[in-house]
């Protein structure tokens, strides 16, 4: 790859447009700026880097970074002190770059700009600027113009393809570990490394899904148990569901037996109803029967009272007289009584009840009256018997049995109908029982038991089977939950088994990338300290003195002389250090194979007489193309010391000129020899 | 003096006092249908002797005697009342001792009546029995 042609608009101390264009001549590999010092042949170095970059590459941070507004403000724009917006506000930088790959040609043309806001009226701060990049592959924009530059030359490896004399001794001291890392990445060493960490990382999720998946799995072991212990449970049931069907099948074959059995018992049947309702009739005539019992012993009872009724009567007839010779002398000894009362009521009145006075003849008649009442009172008294106190009794003995109605006619009348009655049933029974003797009853009364019992058993089993099928269809139903629950497991196991095989698959990529990793860092390093070696050889005084120069894990350099003794670069001179780091350098961009410019700003100083020969010699061999910058004063003696064939390789010369007062630079080509 | 606690009968009337009256276990059973024996138990075949008995003035001694029943079947019944009166009356008996052995004289009597009809009828006619002892 190699720069076309770099076009620059008020960058730096430039103001206006400046254009190089470096005409591709594979014999002239060399573009060669040069001025005083502060003319701004630096600030031609920091356009190309702000182009690609949009800032000053350190090694402190290879990694690519979306340019920010403030390094134009501050490394570029920010020149305008005062903050006033110049009359042509526009800054860019635009390099065009081709490439020739196989058969295809490549030209990128790589464009940043930055410009004052619309709406400000200063510029004295980074947000007062719009910044703008784009990038063209063969004409068409690329979408990520970041990452395609990165992709052309990485903004790590840009520090060893654009380097100040600085940088040469930077790199000849001993390397701190992001210069290690960017070296990686400029021998793919750390995209392999990226791969690894990624690896790993890929490894660590699959591993904790993993993980997560065997616990899903161990919770659903106790769903399987219950599964298997249910399945069971539903096998049994199934049996005995079965068991009950055949039971019930059987069973209803069996009724039919018996009521074809029964059908030809048929004519029969009615003449055994018949008897049975005749029993059934006699029954109740008996409990008649009992009943009208209970009451002829209620009759018989009372009889005894009703037998003795006539010597009651008797009785009665004989204490009678003397009652009625009683009551006789009663009432005449109440009318003798009365009429005594009556004199007596008389004798006490001063007249009589007709008004007449009552005279004392009178009154001594109804003395004497009086008198003769009582001699006959005295002699009825003697007369009266003592009353018989069971007269009474018995008379009320005889009144209340005399009401008694003990009717036997009755009883017997309705004792002999219900024996009319008996006697007809039994007789019927009998008959029947005649028209029966032939058949075999008992066979056919144990039949219709047999038939009732089976239709009994027929309706439980019944009853049972549908009991049953529901458990069965529970059981089923609580199996498929766990089937799914199990289904679920099957896919999570097998979904464990997938993740187990990538955690393996990753780890034996890993085992595998580390191999490889080592390995290419091994031929890698192995080609590096090959090119860096003959590069030195090439370069260094004393190509004999040395063997080898080796390169360790961190790729610090060391220097096998001659005798096989490892000598530290600290002890070597500056300018052999110097030497080793453009070795380095240089072989490292021979192990990358990456095709790129190299721009070299102030690289000659500390170089001595002997190295500087050496290394202006092999300087036209070191890349396709190469932009040395230098100052006139190093111009000066390069024309005093390198070769002819040196100048011959340079393509052009481009003389940067400081024009005073205006401070402004200006860029011009003076010429190719 | 008391009434005796068992009242008793003879040998002879004993058995026709069986012969025409239930005991327990055959008043459980359902022979009652089967006219076997025409008292419910002996207290009404007593009662209905010694009015037998009173009617007719029969009675009869009882010697060499056998256990027919509890007094207290024979004094709870209403138609002791009627009979101890007459008994009472007839006899001028005022101990309920005598009266009860007076009674079982009777049904001495009585019983042997009953009895004979029942051995020649196979029955008890107690419809003419009632009529005899309405018409005096």
């Amino acid at each position: 790859m190699r720069i076309s042609k770099i076009q620059f608009k008020n960058f730096g101390p430039y103001k206006g447009t400046f254009s190089m264009e470096f005409q591709k001549n594979p014999k002239k590999k060399i573009e060669l700026i040069t001025g005083v010092n502060g003319a701004g042949k630096t600030s031609v170095f920091n356009a190309i880097q702000w182009c690609l970059y949009g800032y000053e590459p350190s090694p402190t941070d290879p990694k690519p970074k979306q340019a920010t507004k403030y390094d134009a403000w501050s490394n570029l724009y920010g020149t305008n002190k005062e903050g006033k917006i110049p009359s042509d506000p526009n800054m860019y930088v635009n390099l065009w770059l081709e490439e020739d790959n196989e058969s295809e040609h490549y030209e990128y043309i790589i464009q940043r700009s930055i410009k004052p806001r619309n709406n400000v009226d200063e510029i004295s701060e980074p947000n007062h600027i719009e910044m703008e990049l784009s990038v063209s592959e063969n004409g068409r924009l690329i979408e990520n113009p970041i990452e395609k530059i990165d992709s052309l030359i990485p903004v790590s490896a840009s520090q060893f393809f654009m380097f100040h004399g600085e940088n040469l001794r930077t790199m000849s001291q001993k390397h701190l570990e992001h210069t290690k890392k960017a070296i990686e990445l400029i021998l793919e060493a750390e995209l392999f490394r990226q791969g690894l960490d990624d690896l790993h990382k890929v490894r660590r999720e699959i591993g904790l899904e993993f993980d997560a998946e065997l616990k899903e799995v161990d919770s659903l072991k106790g769903v399987i148990i219950s599964r298997d212990k249910k399945q069971q449970e539903l096998t049994d049931e199934k049996d005995k569901l079965d068991k009950l069907k055949k039971d019930l099948a059987e069973t209803e074959r069996l009724l039919k037996d018996l009521e074809l059995q029964l059908i030809s018992y048929d004519s029969t049947k009615g003449l055994i109803e018949k008897i049975d309702e005749d029993k059934r009739k006699l029954e109740q005539i008996n409990d008649d029967i009992k009943k009208l019992l209970v009451r002829r012993d209620g009759l018989i009872n009372q009889l005894p009272s009703l037998v003795v009724l006539p010597e009651l009567i008797k009785i009665m007839s004989n204490k009678e007289d003397v009652h009625k010779s009683n009551e006789k002398f009663k009432n005449q000894y109440n009318e003798i009584k009365g009429k005594v009362e009556l004199i007596e009521q008389i004798t006490k009145l001063e007249k009589c009840f007709c008004g007449n006075q009552i005279t004392s003849v009178e009154k001594r008649l109804l003395n004497d009256q009086e008198q003769e009442f009582l001699a006959k009172l005295k002699e009825i008294e003697m007369g009266i018997i003592d009353q018989d106190p069971n007269y009474y009794a018995i008379k009320d003995i005889v009144t209340s049995i005399n009401s008694i109605n003990l009717d036997f006619d009755t009883y017997d009348r309705d004792l002999s109908g219900y024996n009319l009655r008996k006697n007809e049933v039994e007789s019927d029974i009998k008959r029947v029982e005649k028209l029966l003797s032939g058949i075999n009853r008992e066979e056919i009364m144990k039949l219709t038991i047999i038939r009732n019992n089976t239709l009994t058993k027929i309706g439980e089993l019944r009853q049972k089977v549908d009991n049953k099928r529901e458990d069965v269809g529970d059981l089923e139903k609580i199996i498929d939950r766990f089937n799914r629950l199990i289904n679920q497991r099957e896919r999570s196991k097998s979904f464990s088994s997938s993740l187990s095989d990538q955690f393996d698959l990753s780890d034996r990529i890993i085992n595998s990338y580390n191999y490889i990793l080592d390995d290419l860092i091994d031929v890698r390093k192995d080609l590096l300290e090959k090119y860096t070696t003959e590069y030195f050889k090439k370069l260094t005084n004393n190509p004999t003195e040395y063997h080898k120069i080796i390169i360790d894990e961190s790729y610090n350099l060391s220097i096998i002389d001659s005798t096989g003794s490892q000598r530290l670069r600290e002890k070597l001179s500056t300018g052999e250090r110097g030497v080793v780091a453009l070795s380095f350098i240089l072989g490292l961009k021979s192990a990358s194979e990456r095709n790129a410019p190299l721009i070299l700003d102030t690289f000659f100083s500390h170089l001595d007489e002997s190295h500087y020969s050496n290394i202006v010699k092999e300087f036209p061999s070191f890349a396709e193309q190469i932009i040395l910058i230098l100052t006139d004063l190093e111009y000066k003696t390069l024309k005093d010391r390198a070769p002819e064939f040196f100048f011959n390789a340079i393509n052009n010369v481009w003389m940067v000129k400081r024009i005073k007062p205006e401070e402004r630079s200006e860029i011009s080509v003076f010429g190719g020899d | 003096m008391s009434s005796p606690l068992i009242l008793t009968c003879s040998e002879e009337s004993f058995k026709m006092y069986n012969a025409l009256c239930k005991n327990d276990e055959e008043r459980e059973d359902d022979t009652r249908l089967k006219k076997v024996k025409i008292f419910y138990s002996r207290t009404p075949a007593i009662f209905l002797s010694a009015t037998i008995g009173i009617i007719n003035e029969k009675s009869i001694e009882i010697k060499k005697d056998r256990q027919l029943t509890r007094r207290e079947y024979i004094l709870g019944n209403p138609n002791y009342d009627v009979i101890k009166k007459i008994i009472k009356i007839k006899h001028g008996l005022k101990t309920e001792h005598d009266i009860v052995i007076k009674l079982m004289e009777y049904a001495e009597y009585g019983i042997n009546e009953l009895y004979q009809e029942y051995h020649k009828t196979g029955e008890i006619d107690f419809n003419r029995i009632s009529r005899q002892a309405k018409s005096g």
